[in-house]
């Protein structure tokens, strides 16, 4: 016999994520979730972030990492919250581990919620978490292909980041051919060029985080 | 590698769907999954039939339909469908061109085996 149906597959955790959007809302807490592959310096990124921002807002970490705490624990360093999430192999976190990370997390002494993926370009793009923005985060060494291989994450994300920028004149790295994909999927998303090593472009970038807050705020 | 978590959900709701029906076994699934899913359909295919051992979604055969983008020329205003994400209009042959859609992922269909001791009355406790 031959059944017909149309439902949505991932309709459980599409309410999980939007049970955890609505938690977050409620506290007008803002969330961020960060997407890049491994080494592409998410961590720092949010360290270089908190260490700016700490002192104007409350801000708490969900680390998530497949197997490893040491991401938490650099993050930890910064002296704010910040709850790891162990993935135990699974290439991206989904809405139910972030659900229970907040559960860890004190909510109503909270502004700002930074969401580190697990290191993976593809697959965590495909899971809503219940956060406001997702950034992708590419770095210079990665190559200046990665747009136009990865037009996913170009798509999903509201803002995206360049990192190590530093590292500009040790490889064949041509801008053009990073940003022309970008330009021609979003034209206009907002890319910050910048080096956690040098201090480079973060500022900018806190800037529109902090752009995109009172945004929120505004409504 | 997210194949395993969506064929844990695909199973998830298969099953159910099946069990609302009285199936027995479930023969084939059908699937239909935007490219934004970023699914590998040999993958998922390997992810279902591992996950469903033991259960009547065992040997089922997985129809993996891919859906593809929808385009909007800004340039001309043709609508069309588009396959990656480098295509041209079709109409103008600009290259401003919206992209949409992508994020499906849902079950479309099921073949299946009703049970023998199927009462036609499953999931209606409350009849008379
Ligand atoms: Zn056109």
């Amino acid at each position: 016999m031959e059944i017909k149906v149309v439902r949505k597959i991932l309709e459980a955790s599409i309410r999980v994520a939007e049970a955890n959007r609505r938690i977050l809302k409620e506290r007008d807490i803002r969330s961020f979730n960060f997407i890049g592959s491994p080494g592409a310096g998410k961590t720092s990124l949010i360290v270089k972030i908190i260490e700016k921002l700490k002192k104007y807002y409350r801000i708490a970490v969900i680390e998530g990492d497949l197997a490893t705490v040491r991401d938490a624990e650099v993050i930890a360093k910064t002296n704010v919250p910040v709850v790891q999430i162990n993935t135990e192999g699974a290439c991206h976190l989904d809405a139910n581990l972030v659900g229970k990370a907040l559960e860890e997390l004190p909510l109503e002494s909270i502004d700002i919620l930074f969401i580190e993926n697990v290191g993976n370009l593809v697959c965590p793009t495909a899971f809503d978490l219940g956060e406001d923005i997702k950034i992708g985060v590419l770095s210079v060494p990665e190559g200046d292909d990665k747009p136009e291989k990865y037009p996913v994450i170009v798509k999903a994300s509201k803002g995206i980041v360049l990192n190590k920028i530093d590292m500009l004149p040790y490889f064949k790295f041509d801008k053009e051919r990073f940003y022309s994909p970008i330009r021609k999927l979003a034209p206009d998303m907002p890319v910050f060029e910048v080096s956690c090593e040098t201090g480079e472009g973060i500022d900018e970038f806190v800037d529109w985080i902090i752009s995109k807050i009172r945004k929120e705020e505004a409504r | 590698m997210h194949e395993f978590s969506l064929a844990e959900s695909l199973l998830k709701v298969a099953l159910e769907e099946a069990e609302k029906h009285g199936a027995s076994r479930i023969l084939r699934i059908r699937v239909r999954a935007g490219k934004l899913m970023g699914v590998v359909p040999e993958l998922l295919d390997f992810a279902v039939k591992s996950l469903s051992e033991g259960t009547i979604a065992e040997g089922a055969v997985l129809e993996l339909e891919e859906v593809e983008f929808k385009g909007h020329c800004r340039n001309c205003g043709a609508h069309f469908s588009v396959e990656d994400f480098w295509e041209v209009c079709p109409r103008c042959g600009s290259d401003e061109i919206d992209i949409s859609g992508g994020n499906e992922f849902d079950l479309i269909g099921l073949e299946i085996e009703e049970g023998e001791i199927e009462d036609g009355n499953k999931g209606c406790k409350e009849d008379p």
